[in-house]
Formats: C-alpha cells, sequence, structure tokens
C-alpha cells in the first residue's frame, strides 16, 4: 500500500464484495497510514464520480467485473490508480515491512456511507476511538464473549456490518465467518458448520429460518443471540428461536452516523417488551448492560423537549460513538447538529421514564434491504427525463427487502413505461437498487401550500393500489 | 487524521470513554496472545466473487 503512494490520512476507496481482502483492508490501509472509504457493490459511475471528487481519493480497489458491471475500467475514469482484488492478493504476499507511521486513537478508521434527504450520499467518518466505543456498547448489549464466532452476512460496507461484526470481531478476539448476501440455504449452513454464537440477520429472514422446511435437521443451538434491525421483529419470531434454540433475538436501531440503541435482555428483559422498546441510554436508569455517556432528547417540530409518555418526537442523540462531520460537507454538518446533539431524523415514541419505541422517519429515504435511497435522487434523475412532468419517489412496503422504489408520475403527454424509467436511470449510472419497481400514473402530485410533495397521501394511494390488485 | 474538536476529545478522554489505544493495537494484541484461534473464513462461493 505504502509503494503504491498510501499516504498518512490517504483516502482509499474500496469496493470489494465480503471476501477476506475486504476484511483485512479495513487494517492494511490503516497499518498503512491511510482512510479506507467503502463502498456498496451497487454503486455505479454516477456515486463513484462523486466520492472520487468529495474525497480526493487517488486509489481505488476492486473487482475486474461484477454482475455485468467492469468495476475497474469505471474507475479509471475517476481515480489515479485502480487495484485489482488480484493486485492485493500480490501485495498481501510480500513480507516487506511497513514503514511505522503514528496513528491516533482519535484518528478517522473509515469514511462509509450513507444517504439521506439529499440527492448525494455523505461521508460519515469515525475515529478509532469512536468505532472501540460503539461496538464495546455492543459487545456489552449483546453479552458477547471472547473467541466469539461470528457469521457476516451483511455488505462489510457501513454500520451494520463494521459495527455490530467487523468491530466486534477485533475487540473480542473472536473467528469472523463471511458470507457474501444472500443465499437463504448457505446461510443456515454456515451457521451450523462454522459454529456460530452471534449474528445480524434482517426480520424476514428470521422468518424464513422458523418456517424453512426441515430446520429441525439443523442444529442451531451454538448461537447464542441474534441481533437484527431495520423493521421490528415478532413477538411470535423472539419466543419461538428463544423457545427451540434459547436463541436471544436483539432489536438494534442504529444509523451510520454511528448513533445507535441496542435492546438486549440485559436493558430489556422482557421478551414482549423487547419487540417494539429500546432503552433510552440518554436517561440514568441503571442499566445493566454498564453503558454508559450518550445523551438523548426527543422534541417536538419546535425543539422543545418531550417528556410524557405517548408523546413522539425526534430523537436528538450525543455520544463517543457520534460522528464529527459529514466528511467535507460543512454545509450538511450544520443542518445535522444542534448543540452538539445529532438530528437523528428518525421519530420515537416515549413508553416511560427510561424506554422509547421507533415510530417512523422524519427523512425522506427509502431503505431496501439495509440500503438508504434519497428519495430526492430518484426524483432528480428522472425529471430530467422527456416524458416526465412530475414526479414523487416513496418506498413501496415489501416483506423481504423492508422496501422498494415506487415512483408518482405525472407523465408529459405520452406515459412513460417503467422499463422506460428504468433504462433512463441505468443510461446516467445510477446503481439498479436505486431504480423504480413500480409506477403509477396520475394527473398530479399532492402538495402543501408551499409546495412541498405530501409523501403521506402518495403512501396512501400506493397502498389502496397494491391492495386493487391483490 | 482527527476531525474531532479538542473539545470533545478532551471530555470524552476524561470521562474515560475514550482511550489511546487504536483498532490496530487490539488487533496485534489478539494475533500475539490467540495465534492458535481461527481469524477469517472466506464465503463459501468466492471464486464467483473475485474471479
Amino acid at each position: 500500500m505504502q509503494e503504491s503512494g498510501v499516504l498518512k490520512d490517504s483516502i482509499v476507496l474500496v469496493q470489494l464484495p465480503n471476501t477476506w481482502e475486504l476484511a483485512m483492508l479495513y487494517l492494511a490501509i490503516a497499518r498503512a497510514g491511510g482512510i479506507i472509504s467503502p463502498m456498496p457493490m451497487q454503486w455505479r459511475q454516477r456515486e463513484l464520480k462523486y466520492l472520487a471528487k468529495l474525497t480526493n481519493a487517488k486509489h481505488y480497489i476492486t473487482v475486474e467485473e461484477f454482475k455485468g458491471f467492469k468495476h475497474i475500467d469505471a474507475g479509471k475514469e475517476f481515480v489515479e490508480r485502480v487495484f485489482s482484488i488480484h493486485d492485493i492478493r500480490k501485495m498481501a504476499k510480500s513480507n516487506k515491512k511497513p514503514e511505522d507511521v503514528k496513528i491516533d486513537a482519535n484518528d478517522i478508521f473509515t469514511i462509509c456511507w450513507t444517504s439521506g434527504t439529499e440527492a448525494d450520499p455523505k461521508g460519515c467518518p469515525l475515529s478509532h476511538n469512536n468505532w472501540i466505543y460503539q461496538s464495546g456498547n455492543l459487545v456489552k448489549a449483546c453479552k458477547l464473549q471472547d473467541g466469539d464466532r461470528q457469521l457476516c452476512v451483511a455488505p462489510l460496507v457501513n454500520m451494520t456490518a463494521v459495527g455490530v461484526n467487523y468491530i466486534p470481531w477485533i475487540l473480542t478476539a473472536g473467528t469472523f465467518v463471511l458470507h457474501h448476501p444472500f443465499y437463504p440455504e448457505m446461510c443456515l449452513k454456515q451457521l451450523v458448520e462454522e459454529s456460530i454464537n452471534f449474528t445480524i440477520l434482517v426480520p424476514a429472514v428470521l422468518n424464513m429460518i422458523l418456517k424453512y422446511p426441515g430446520i429441525e435437521k439443523f442444529d442451531l443451538s451454538r448461537i447464542r443471540t441474534i441481533t437484527t434491525g431495520s423493521a421490528p421483529p415478532s413477538k411470535w419470531v423472539m419466543e419461538e428461536f428463544k423457545r427451540r434454540w434459547d436463541i436471544d433475538i436483539i432489536n438494534i436501531w442504529g444509523q451510520n452516523e454511528g448513533t445507535a440503541l441496542v435492546a438486549g435482555p440485559d436493558d430489556v428483559p422482557d421478551l414482549e417488551k423487547r419487540v417494539d422498546h429500546f432503552p433510552n441510554w440518554g436517561r440514568d436508569c441503571g442499566w445493566k448492560s454498564g453503558i454508559r455517556g450518550i445523551e438523548t432528547k426527543i422534541v417536538d417540530a419546535d425543539g422543545n423537549e418531550l417528556n410524557k409518555a405517548g408523546e413522539i418526537g425526534e430523537l436528538l442523540y450525543r455520544g463517543p460513538n457520534v460522528i464529527p462531520c459529514y466528511f467535507n460537507r460543512p454545509d450538511l454538518t450544520e443542518k445535522a447538529f444542534i448543540n452538539g446533539f445529532f438530528r437523528t431524523g428518525d421519530l420515537f415514541v416515549i413508553k416511560d421514564e427510561c424506554y422509547i419505541g421507533f415510530y417512523d422517519r422524519k427523512k425522506d429515504v427509502i431503505i431496501r434491504g439495509g440500503f438508504n435511497i434519497s428519495a430526492a435522487e430518484v426524483e432528480n434523475v428522472l425529471l430530467e427525463h422527456p416524458k416526465v412532468l412530475e414526479v414523487a419517489a416513496v418506498g413501496m412496503p415489501d416483506e423481504i427487502l423492508g422496501e422498494r422504489v415506487c415512483v408518482f408520475v405525472v407523465p408529459k403527454g405520452e406515459a412513460p413505461s417503467l422499463e422506460e424509467l428504468r433504462e433512463f436511470m441505468k443510461g446516467k449510472g445510477v446503481a439498479i437498487y436505486k431504480l423504480p419497481e413500480k409506477l403509477v400514473i396520475v394527473d398530479k402530485i399532492p402538495r402543501n401550500p408551499v409546495g412541498k410533495i405530501l409523501k403521506s397521501l402518495l403512501r396512501e394511494e400506493l397502498k389502496k393500489e397494491l391492495n386493487k390488485n391483490v | 487524521m482527527i476531525l474531532h474538536s479538542e473539545d470533545v476529545i478532551r471530555e470524552y478522554t476524561e470521562k474515560g470513554y475514550w482511550g489511546v489505544k487504536t483498532l490496530l493495537d487490539y488487533f496485534y494484541e489478539n494475533v500475539e496472545k490467540n495465534s492458535d484461534r481461527e481469524a477469517l473464513v472466506d464465503p463459501q462461493i468466492k471464486k464467483s466473487l473475485s474471479d
């Protein structure tokens, strides 16, 4: 890495599937003095171009080709030095001792990416200390043990896999077993054959495991805990995992900005409550997990703090796990923080003195299979289409992925087809997972008096539309 | 690259939430203390992912 020009604080873009090379590049790049900036495999020219410009990265590590897309060729357009996974293997075989670089625990370790209401991805820099505190909390809340074996099912590119699997692996000196998402049968096989103790799976996969034909033949008893997120798990799922294999299901709310709450067995012992109660770690409730250091507030639209049970407001969060800023975007950072607290953009309902429940997202994002999609990005690209007069993107509920993109379009003359819109976006280099999977043609888009699109009305309309087809 | 402000670093260091060890330090300690343990296992479909 050093010979290829990685110096102290060089940012290295990495786009690899879940492989040992990706896992070790986090440490190797840090050892060389650089900062890894991992990208989801689904990203295309559009995202790469933006990231290369914003980070001024001179290095990009990827595979030749993946699912028909030639990553190396695309990389050469935007980044000076492009390396393949084969180059990395060659580098790993050299026995040269790297030059010593002084690395501080407050140095940035990673810049992962998230999408909000803005069209472009936002870089979330986190330091060694941020990660050690964050995953230290997870280790406590999930009661991970020294030497635990973990299965990493989520793409190793952001908070889910890095915060829940990768850093805890380093903190517990455990075994890190990789799965490239997602092959259900192989995942089950790995859970058994690799004697896994801990993993994170989405609620839909938990359901699938319970209903899997012949599941009684799989010995899952080595698993102690499975964390989940993105949607609340059902009480039935939690009870069945406990009854069949004595597995605790733990619900996590978290964001790439470092904010997180974990409903572990110590802090939320009651299974019934664990479905929709998160410990409000900002309150001094003598948490059995021992977690301290987080400050929280629930506020109404005017910023007034709420305290009564039943009240709903936005969660503000401050703690040793939170990003210092959005990378190279002081404009976005300014909007995202208030008096040192991060505005999570998520609405929570106050359950009681010590617990809060996730209520709704305030931000206009669609979360498909754990990846945030900015509605504005989809809308902005489609507005350029000659047959589109007005457009609004909303999330369409989906059992497996959580949500998929649905667009409402007011046509300019002849109505476009869904395929036409998808082809148009592909032609603009937009990642496949952001493409709409449903199109509803309408006469007008409902707006409030200042012109803001009323997405809640569109979601209602979409529900009616979907029920009609059943 | 340090992006947190000096005030924040002082506050969390004094409170004991932040220390001086890096993730590399943790990793090297693991290698030293648990060199017999299996560290990393590749996915079963590795070939189709990277060749």
